[in-house]
């Protein structure tokens, strides 16, 4: 580029720095210059926190990842007795 | 609250928590040690380690923060036993990739090099969308391909939601690589929802 | 100070997506104030004098008064606090259509230009004979230009092509990027006080 800017293919780069707040001041205002005439990057970076935010519910499947049923016994027997033994001293 | 239920013995509670985390501790396990079983074995050790540590537990941070700190501690231990080289050193050859593949953008030349050439279709509500039993298995299967580094670091703050600084602790990370690191996991998963909507509309 | 502000349909702003207090019945609207809360902006507001609109361009534009210390940045200034005074109804749909259209005009001077350096006078005459944005990326399109001048007219067609569109602020980005590909960093910066000039006056601003 002739002067300075931040071009689609960088801001691809910083768009977790931005949802961070992780900018340093001159970085950002290239970046809110940029975003402001761009929405193909604003669609990126709605893209980047939408994905942030929807991999917590997909992981969010309760007991199919839990331990198998054996190794859950065992993992409660040992609260069992911890917890029945009393704590020590 | 559920550490009175736990110190109270409350087995219910136990399996609870188990059932909560035990898939999260064992893919950040998993970025230190060489397979899923030694991961797998770390994660009862810290099961095990947390029943005996439940009642000197001081609640200087959060049982969550806990959970993962005794974690860490086992998984590093495992993986020096294991010699394998410490995984958050330094950046590795996955993350010094560029998130998004050179061709999407216009090349030297071209009228706007640096732009996109192919550039995101904007989603149409996504969150819904992805709220479907496909959309998750997809989701989860894009996490599953991502190295080991990328799906601990996106584990930890994005699906367990702890903040920067305390990643940056449990896993000995610059704030800057951790950031990498992130943007990297996420990205490529973003591809995936993409390609996932992509066939959708195919 | 006064200066300006440009928010989206409904008083938004354009990153934060924060609802800005409205004036109301001849009073200005309430004083926000940045206080390190990041769903407004890291740590102050933010603004336009005249010379910085061309960057912001957004729905509305409205004329605010900014307090405190200010910082002025490369294009914005900078307050811990601030409110808006009025809107500046000139600012419509319209207007930035023909905002959108004068720098279409411009992107495809420059590309004549660019042209006539190349030593194809006879495009660069026919190109500027387009006046709607519509002919000029007709002409652009239809044309075959040097290599040298190659890059600059398919840039005066995608100026013209966004202004079809109304996008206002691409069509600002490309005139200035088309001025500096014919002459350089400096033409650039010329090329946006031109377009500050343009709604200054065409909005009756106060510099």
């Amino acid at each position: 580029m002739s002067f300075d800017e931040i071009v689609c293919r960088e801001f691809a780069e910083l768009a977790t720095d931005y949802l961070d707040g992780a900018m340093p001041e001159p970085t950002l205002e290239l970046v809110e210059e940029h975003l402001a005439m761009c929405d193909w990057c604003r669609d990126y970076l709605h893209q980047i926190r939408t994905t942030a935010e929807v991999v917590a519910d997909a992981e969010d499947d309760g007991p199919r990842f839990a331990p198998a049923e054996p190794v859950m016994q065992q993992l409660v027997g040992a609260f069992r007795r911890r917890r029945q033994g009393g704590p020590p001293g | 609250m559920l550490l009175d239920a736990l110190r109270a013995g409350d087995e219910d509670a136990f399996v609870a928590l188990v059932t909560r985390y035990h898939a999260s501790l064992k893919r950040v396990a998993r970025a230190y040690v060489s397979t899923d079983a030694v991961a797998e074995e770390v994660v009862q050790e810290t099961w095990l380690a947390v029943v005996d540590g439940l009642d000197r537990f001081e609640q200087r941070a959060t049982l969550k923060t806990w959970l993962f700190h005794i974690l860490a501690n086992k998984a590093k231990t495992r993986g020096v036993r294991e010699r394998r080289s410490v995984p958050f050193a330094s950046l590795g050859p996955a993350d010094a990739q560029p998130s998004v593949p050179p061709d999407r953008f216009q090349a030297e030349g071209d009228a706007w090099p640096g732009h996109w050439a192919v550039p995101p279709r904007p989603w149409e509500d996504p969150e819904r969308r992805l709220q479907s039993l496909e959309a998750r298995e997809r989701l989860r299967a894009a996490i599953g391909a991502l190295p080991e580094t990328q799906q601990a670091v996106l584990t930890l703050r994005d699906v367990e939601g702890l903040e920067a600084d305390e990643v940056c602790m449990l896993l000995d990370l610059s704030a800057g690589n951790q950031r990498v690191i992130l943007h990297r996991a996420r990205a490529r998963v973003r591809a995936e929802v993409e390609r996932y909507f992509e066939e959708e509309l195919a | 100070m006064i200066a300006y502000k440009f928010l989206c349909a409904g008083g938004l702003g354009p990153f934060s997506r924060y609802a800005w207090p409205l004036p109301r019945a001849e009073r200005p609207g309430a004083w926000v104030i940045a206080a390190g809360d990041a769903t407004l902006c890291a740590t102050a507001v933010h603004g336009c004098r005249v010379a910085d609109l061309p960057w912001w361009l957004q729905d509305e534009l409205w004329e605010a008064e900014f307090d405190g210390a200010i910082a002025t940045g490369r294009h914005k200034i900078s307050a811990p606090r601030a409110r808006l005074v009025r809107r500046v109804e000139g600012w419509d749909a319209g207007c930035e259509q023909r905002f959108a259209d004068a720098c279409a005009r411009r992107a495809r001077d420059h590309a004549a230009t660019a042209l006539e350096r190349a030593g194809d006078s006879r495009s660069a005459t026919a190109l500027r004979e387009r006046a709607t944005p519509v002919d000029i990326v007709r002409a652009t399109r239809e044309l075959d230009p040097p290599e040298t001048a190659r890059v600059t007219v398919a840039m005066a067609g995608d100026g013209a092509t966004r202004a079809r569109n109304g996008h206002a602020i691409v069509a600002a980005y490309i005139a200035a990027q088309t001025a500096a590909r014919v002459g350089g960093p400096d033409a650039a910066g010329a090329e946006r006080a031109w377009q500050s000039g343009w709604l200054g006056s065409e909005l009756r601003l106060r510099s």
